[in-house]
């Protein structure tokens, strides 16, 4: 039967391109809220910032002490040296967040290589002791580990982004292992299985590019809650000259009862950050399918 | 049943035992490999065994943190599962949204800014000390004492009951798009004897398997409020401790904060257990 001539009018651009248009139609609200995501932290990480950013310095009070309360100019007041807290709190919420990103994607790339770990298989059943063993690390408290080790390394700011990508790396991996075995039992794998395809082909074309895109919702939730661990250890004293919101909170606390808008400003900063990104966080992994996230730290 | 739950507090055990030796590991790279300190983390053991931290201070923070981490967990298990049942049954509505804004809201607020601020709040407006440490109460009932406690518990408790409420809705919503429902529905029975009696039901043993998820959290959430409150508890004896190189503190606080965690996965294998038994009798 000869083909019948259709109406269609064929598109001038290469079938390629074509199909790259529609997958990035169909990928429009995770692209909205990515721009969204990405803005937010361009604002953060723009305009002027003083060139000492330590918080002793910044919350220094001597006999010269210019501090201003909240007011139409600086709309949160002023730190002792005359700086404006909007602006320190921004810096400080930046540099938080920019540590946080690097821990979540370190730790949610380590989850990724623990969970294919797992799902090949490749210590048959030594993987079942570690398993175990990892079971009992979880019984202690990860706010133990960070306060000790921080302690311990006290004024070294690498140590907490190690240490912080591994933890949330094995606490992650939960998410991982969980799905990988969901994809491993859905009825896609054991059709592919029953096509012939090896266990291998299944992985790269099957589970991968879902772990991947999960990864991604996993990565956007994590970033508040990195932020959040960051500024409480910062409060506790044990994140050395990083600036912060919890170190200025800690610093200003003497003069609460002379300039308590030092304390006021920051903190609410930080909770309409950490309220946006996290709402913010929510929408991406729901938007990527990343569901039965555990409870982190 | 009775070789079962052996079983597993023996297991317990040596959770508790690893976890410790954990412990040590940490406290020993952290001092002495990489922070240079001279004294081995197994120093501790003629102190440790001769319970010299076994004194009135020991226990007042021992009592000061059971009192917040309660509260805190009842806050969890009420929420989580009071409200996380009652979200899953006006689902149509989204009441899980808005049964969990106001916690969910207040666990965006770092622990330790709210907690100054209740302080800050308590001076200004009450006219009486904030913090914790400030005022101690020597004779009839402590109701200052419940009041930091229930403050710091709240505070603690936001988060992971934000979560926990989550997880329960979620779970029921599960069962509730299985395809037998559907068939339930057009034979006529009522949503609410749908809902109790299949959805809850076929979900308990998974809600069971929620139960010590959150402890962790609030252990964690429990050493920052206790630091920012400055109130004595085993979380502020851990930082003060972790801050002035004290071994003996920082063990005996990480040890007693990690055994309410194993205590309660403990319970929660047990629990589920027997609800897996109790629902292969009545299958039979």
């Amino acid at each position: 039967m000869p083909d019948s001539p259709t109406n269609k009018r064929r598109s001038r651009l290469s079938p390629p391109l074509v199909a790259a248009f529609a997958r990035l139609w169909r990928e429009r609200w995770i692209l909205a809220l990515a721009l969204i995501y990405w803005i937010t932290i361009g604002w953060l990480f723009l305009g002027e910032r003083p060139v000492d950013l330590r918080p002793e310095r910044l919350l220094a009070v001597d006999d010269s002490a210019q501090w201003l309360p909240p007011g139409s100019v600086h709309w949160l007041g002023t730190t002792p040296g005359g700086e404006d807290l909007l602006m320190v709190s921004r810096l400080a919420i930046a540099s938080s967040m920019a540590r946080a990103v690097l821990v979540a994607f370190g730790g949610v790339g380590l989850a990724v290589v623990i969970a294919l770990i797992g799902s090949l298989d490749l210590w048959q059943g030594r993987w079942r002791f570690f398993k175990e063993i990892g079971e009992s690390f979880d019984c202690l408290p990860a706010m133990w580990v960070f306060v000790v080790i921080g302690a311990g390394l006290s004024g070294r700011w690498d140590w907490f982004l190690g240490l912080a990508m591994l933890i949330i790396g094995w606490q992650a991996s939960r998410s991982m292992r969980l799905w990988t075995d969901q994809l491993r039992q859905s009825r896609h794998h054991l059709v592919g299985h029953g096509l012939g395809l090896s266990t291998r082909q299944l992985l790269i074309r099957r589970i991968i590019p879902v772990l991947l895109r999960r990864s991604v919702g996993l990565i956007a939730l994590l970033i508040p809650v990195v932020v959040m661990l960051e500024m409480s250890l910062g409060f506790l004293g044990l994140t050395g000259d990083w600036l912060n919101i919890g170190t200025l909170v800690a610093e200003a606390q003497p003069y609460l009862l002379e300039a308590p808008w030092l304390i006021i400003g920051p903190g609410l900063i930080a909770g309409g950050f950490i309220t946006i990104f996290s709402i913010l966080g929510f929408a991406v992994a729901r938007a990527t399918g990343a569901r039965e996230i555990p409870i982190f730290l | 049943m009775i070789q079962f739950v052996a079983q597993r507090i023996l297991i317990a055990c040596l959770r508790l035992l690893i976890a410790s030796l954990i412990m040590l590991v940490g406290i020993e790279l952290a001092f002495r490999l990489a922070g240079g300190a001279i004294d081995h983390a197994w120093t501790i053991a003629p102190e440790l065994f001769s319970g010299a931290f076994l004194n009135d201070l020991f226990f007042a923070r021992l009592i000061g943190s059971s009192l917040v981490f309660g509260l805190g967990f009842l806050l969890v298990l009420f929420v989580g599962y009071g409200w996380g049942l009652v979200a899953a049954r006006l689902r149509w509505l989204q009441a899980r949204l808005w049964l969990s804004a106001p916690l969910a809201l207040l666990s965006c607020f770092p622990i330790f800014w709210v907690l100054v601020m209740v302080a800050a709040y308590a001076y200004w407006i009450w006219d009486r000390p904030g913090f914790a440490n400030e005022i101690a109460i020597e004779e009839g009932p402590d109701w200052l004492g419940w009041w930091h406690a229930a403050v710091q518990g709240l505070c603690v408790g936001a988060g992971p009951a934000v979560w926990q409420l989550g997880a329960v809705s979620a779970i029921i919503g599960k069962s509730a798009a299985q395809p037998f429902v559907g068939g339930l529905f057009r034979a006529g029975f009522r949503e609410s004897f749908v809902f109790y009696r299949h959805f809850v039901r076929g979900s308990i043993s998974q809600l069971c398997g929620l139960l010590d998820r959150t402890v962790p959290c609030l252990i964690g959430g429990l050493i920052v409020a206790e630091t920012a409150f400055r109130y004595d508890g085993l979380g502020s004896w851990l930082v003060a401790s972790a801050l002035g190189g004290d071994y003996l503190g920082m063990f005996v606080a990480g040890w007693c904060l990690t055994l309410p965690v194993v205590a309660i996965r403990c319970f929660r294998e047990c629990l589920e257990r027997f609800w897996d038994s109790a629902g292969d009798r009545s299958d039979a």
